[in-house]
């Protein structure tokens, strides 16, 4: 997903960064993985968690071949020309064997040319623009795009027997594809389809407007930023229809008002798989807390990177061939299996409802 | 080049050609390389340019008629322009998205692209939000959000305006580059050009030089051949072609060089021989007259040579007599030599017999002896008998005396043991005596025999000794015999000697006879010699008149090829010029 930008000065990984490099500072040392994305938010420091326990339980379990792993992570901002920057970064450091994101699609789309000119792969975490799809053979990702998301979330839609939908997209890249996929799949009829800004937080005319039309079922393809002011400003508004988001809205549930929205996401604590019930153990021991998606996809991508290097070693094209030859490696958030596109093939999303705050599995699609 | 060696004209042809071609071929591939690569370039760069500049240019058009349709919702609430806002906006921002997925672009275009989709989304969302409250009616509300929006949009439009810029400027950049390229792949031609250029002139240059020089050396010597100086030659290091040519005229001096020395050699020989000839004919003349004056003294030898050996023949008459008469004398010698040789042998054969007696003679001495050797030991083992029947006769006698003693003592018991006792007693002293008197004989038999081995003895020296007086004898007459033999021998000899000699004064009186009248037809023959050997010296002056002609001929000659220029070989020296023309 594509987030919001903070002009807000990304210091706080600094000293890590010092740390790993002066790690790598030895020939044949550490393997380093780099890492980018817009760390100072909740879904950027969720990520971190994810990407952190497992450099952790690599290391614990003697590393790769012997050598420890280390993350180089560089605050991409969730900006298209930082994120470049940051890539161009990453790909002069020779250290840098693979890049586990970005977090966002538009700095992954930004970035991707730069990761195909140099030759690096980079397997992005929560990155589900349809256009980060085949955008390059050095390009992979964990989570299913969006388009694929969209279809499933508008399958359940219907399942939920509402006629009149209407549609609000975050006017960016992940907004706007993952909105334009779901009007594509959506069988009822859609009532509007509008573009919102994440620094504009006044939804009033848009539930007025959906209540004068009798809207029954609002997807809102966004993340909290918009998310949580509109849940607020339409349950206080009183209208009366379904809520339905995707993984952006993931922060949205734990608000008071989120009770009883629908959320389509790429993993959930609650689901009973072995895998995923290990990772939710390893990481509440770890920091306290119950694992997201982002955290869930950030730890999926680091192993199934760390899985490459142990095959075939650090040589970059090496591993983009293993990433490329559609191993299956199964993860937190499901078996993944890379195809031809760099997307994951076949692997679905989880369907939830809110309750209590919490995420309910609700079905799989 | 210079580095290369060509051994044929042919080969530094065609390698000075092949260079040339290979020279046009490369330069003709480097052109078509650099025209090909440049217009990839051109192509390349163009294509992108003008990909970014119609993406630019259909960015601005589209964001321009998005922001009038939804200025004008706002107004007019007209459905058809909230489409065109919505379906615009879905294609300005997939526009941006192409955009930023063109390769090669600065980060500032990158940035600039980043925010025109950021301010076109903030745009978006500004109106969507005035669209829905002109839809809820409040109009003046929409018209208020709307307004908000302008600066945005001259925002946008001024970086959409920037970004064409920039990508004015890449195609101006573009085009400056590929100008400096093409100036630049032109000098390399150029220079590649001029080196080609100055390769290929340096190729015919040195071929040519290379041709021509050995060339001039050989028209040199053929004029010098034409002039008649055969010592010039041309030789080093020349093409195949060329010293075949060189070889040939070399040659060809060489063999005419040979010709003129070898004519020269050949007048000079026949001067000489015309000289030798006069000369010859003159002592010819000579020695005839002189033959004619010795062919009369030899008429008068032979006369005087037919008197002397009548006187010979005379002489050898007497010593054909004296010889007979040695004849007859030899005759008797070999006669009574075979008279004495018959006699020795027959003496010989008597001595003959006479040894073989006396041998016989020998040998029954000599076996006699040997049986009274054998006699003597006989005696000796009597002897021993002897002693052997006395001690026998010792101990019968002893035996009857102890057994006529136990008579004695038997009494009457024993008395005719007594008598046989005493009997015994009797025998034994008989055979005692008789064994003493055999000792006595026998001692008279060793006498005798041993006397009669001396005499034997004797005797078989005595035979000896006539043997060897025989042998003496017999080898005296042998060797009376022998010169028997070679006396008659001798003169036998002597017989045969003296009819040769006979012979032989037949035979010389015969040839004095056929000499004497040989000696008389040379005589006659040294007549005629005289005569014609006046003839032969008329002759000879007419021979040496020739040999002066011939002389003269010579000279001219030598003097003709003399004018062919031998300057260094010495070989045929100027001789003819300096002799005399000789002749009587």
């Amino acid at each position: 997903m594509v987030r919001p930008t903070r002009r807000r000065a990304p210091a706080t990984f600094a000293p890590l960064v010092l740390l790993a490099l002066a790690a790598c500072a030895k020939a044949g040392g550490p393997v380093v993985l780099g890492t980018a994305g817009k760390w100072d938010t909740d879904y950027g420091a969720m990520s971190r968690r994810g990407s952190e326990l497992a450099v952790a339980q690599l290391n614990a379990a003697g590393g790769i071949a012997g050598d420890s792993v280390v993350l180089r992570p560089l605050d991409d901002r969730a900006n298209g020309a930082v994120a470049a920057a940051v890539a161009d970064s990453f790909a002069n450091d020779r250290r840098v064997v693979a890049v586990v994101g970005h977090l966002a699609s538009g700095a992954m789309v930004a970035a991707a040319p730069v990761y195909d000119a140099a030759g690096l792969p980079a397997v992005a975490t929560t990155a589900t623009s349809p256009d980060v799809t085949g955008i390059s053979p050095w390009v992979f990702r964990v989570v299913p795009s969006d388009s694929a998301t969209a279809i499933a979330l508008a399958g359940f839609a219907r399942t939920l027997g509402r006629q009149r939908a209407a549609i609000l997209y975050d006017n960016d890249a992940y907004g706007r594809g993952l909105a334009a996929a779901f009007q594509r799949a959506y069988k009822g009829r859609i009532v509007s389809v509008d573009p919102i800004a994440p620094d504009r937080a006044d939804f009033e005319p848009f539930v007025a407007w959906f209540k004068q039309q009798q809207v029954d079922l609002v997807f809102m393809a966004g993340t909290e930023a918009t998310g949580i002011p509109f849940v607020r400003q339409a349950r206080a508004a009183g209208l009366a229809a379904d809520l339905l988001g995707s993984d952006g809205w993931v922060p949205v549930a734990r608000d008071a008002a989120a009770a009883g929205i629908h959320l389509g996401v790429p993993f959930v604590a609650s689901d009973p798989r072995p895998a995923a019930q290990a990772f939710v153990a390893a990481f509440k021991q770890r920091w306290g807390m119950e694992p997201d998606n982002n955290a869930a996809l950030a730890y999926d991508a680091v192993l199934l990177v760390a899985e490459a290097v142990k095959a075939v070693g650090r040589d970059r094209a090496r591993i983009r061939a293993w990433l490329a030859a559609g191993n299956r490696f199964e993860g937190a958030t499901g078996t993944i299996r890379l195809g031809p596109t760099g997307d994951p093939v076949d692997k679905g999303i989880r369907m939830t409802k809110v309750v209590n705050g919490r995420l309910t599995l609700v079905g799989a699609r | 080049m210079r580095g290369l060696r060509f051994d044929s004209i042919r080969d530094r042809l065609v390698a000075g050609f092949g260079v040339l071609v290979l020279l046009l071929v490369g330069a003709g591939l480097a052109a078509r390389g650099a025209l090909t690569a440049m217009s990839t370039a051109i192509g390349s760069m163009l294509t992108g340019v003008q990909v970014e500049a119609e993406l630019s240019s259909r960015l601005s058009a589209n964001t321009a008629r998005q922001i009038s349709a939804a200025t004008h919702y706002v107004d007019q609430r007209d459905a058809e322009s909230r489409t065109q806002f919505q379906t615009l906006g879905w294609a300005s921002h997939a526009l941006v998205r192409q955009m930023s997925r063109q390769t090669g672009q600065s980060s500032r275009e990158v940035a600039l692209i980043a925010n025109i989709d950021r301010r076109l989304a903030d745009l978006e969302s500004r109106y969507a939000l005035a669209h829905r409250l002109a839809d809820l009616g409040r109009q003046s509300e929409a018209v208020v959000e709307a307004e908000t929006a302008t600066p945005i949009v001259s925002q946008l439009l001024d970086d959409v305006q920037q970004l064409g810029l920039i990508k004015t400027v890449k195609g101006q950049q573009a085009a400056k580059a590929l100008a400096e390229d093409a100036r630049q792949r032109t000098a390399i031609m150029l220079i590649a050009t001029a080196l080609a250029a100055l390769l290929g002139l340096f190729t015919v240059w040195s071929t040519v030089r290379w041709i021509g020089t050995p060339l001039r050396r050989l028209v040199a010597q053929a004029r010098e051949l034409a002039s008649g100086n055969l010592d010039a030659r041309t030789g080093g290091d020349l093409p195949d072609e060329f010293r075949a040519l060189a070889t040939a005229m070399n040659t060809t001096a060489e063999q005419l060089a040979r010709v003129t020395a070898a004519a020269v050699q050949a007048s000079d020989d026949v001067g000489r021989s015309a000289r030798d000839l006069s000369g010859v004919s003159e002592q010819v003349a000579q020695s005839a007259s002189h033959m004619a004056t010795a062919m009369a003294d030899v008429t008068g030898g032979a006369e005087s040579q037919v008197r002397e050996l009548q006187r010979v023949e005379e002489q050898l008459a007497g010593m054909r007599a004296r010889a007979e008469a040695v004849l007859a004398g030899a005759e008797d010698v070999n006669a009574l030599a075979q008279v004495i040789e018959n006699t020795a042998a027959d003496k010989r054969g008597e001595i003959e017999r006479a040894l073989t007696i006396l041998g016989n003679v020998r040998d029954a001495v000599g076996s006699a002896a040997g049986e009274v050797q054998q006699l003597s030991g006989t005696v000796d083992d009597i002897s021993r008998f002897v002693v052997t029947v006395g001690r026998i006769a010792e101990q019968t006698n002893l035996l009857a005396l102890n057994a006529a003693i136990e008579a004695a003592r038997a009494g009457v018991a024993g008395r005719g043991f007594a008598v046989v006792a005493d009997e015994v007693r009797r025998l034994a002293e008989q055979a005692q005596a008789a064994a003493e008197d055999v000792v006595k004989l026998t001692q008279g038999v060793t006498r005798r025999v041993t006397t009669a081995s001396r005499t034997m003895a004797a005797g078989v020296g005595s035979v000896a000794e006539i043997e060897t007086v025989s042998r003496g004898l017999d080898e005296a007459l042998a060797a009376i015999g022998g010169s028997a033999e070679r006396t008659r021998h001798a003169a036998s000899g002597l017989t045969f000697g003296a009819l040769e000699n006979v012979q032989a004064v037949d035979g010389a009186a015969d040839g004095l006879q056929v000499i004497a009248r040989m000696a008389e037809q040379h005589a006659a023959a040294a007549e005629e010699v005289s005569a014609s050997t006046q003839e032969q010296g008329a002759a000879c002056h007419e021979m040496t008149s020739a040999a002066a002609h011939l002389l003269e001929n010579a000279t001219r000659l030598r003097a003709l090829v003399a004018q062919m220029q031998l300057r260094s070989t010495g070989e045929f020296p100027l001789r003819m010029a300096e002799q005399p023309a000789a002749g009587p």
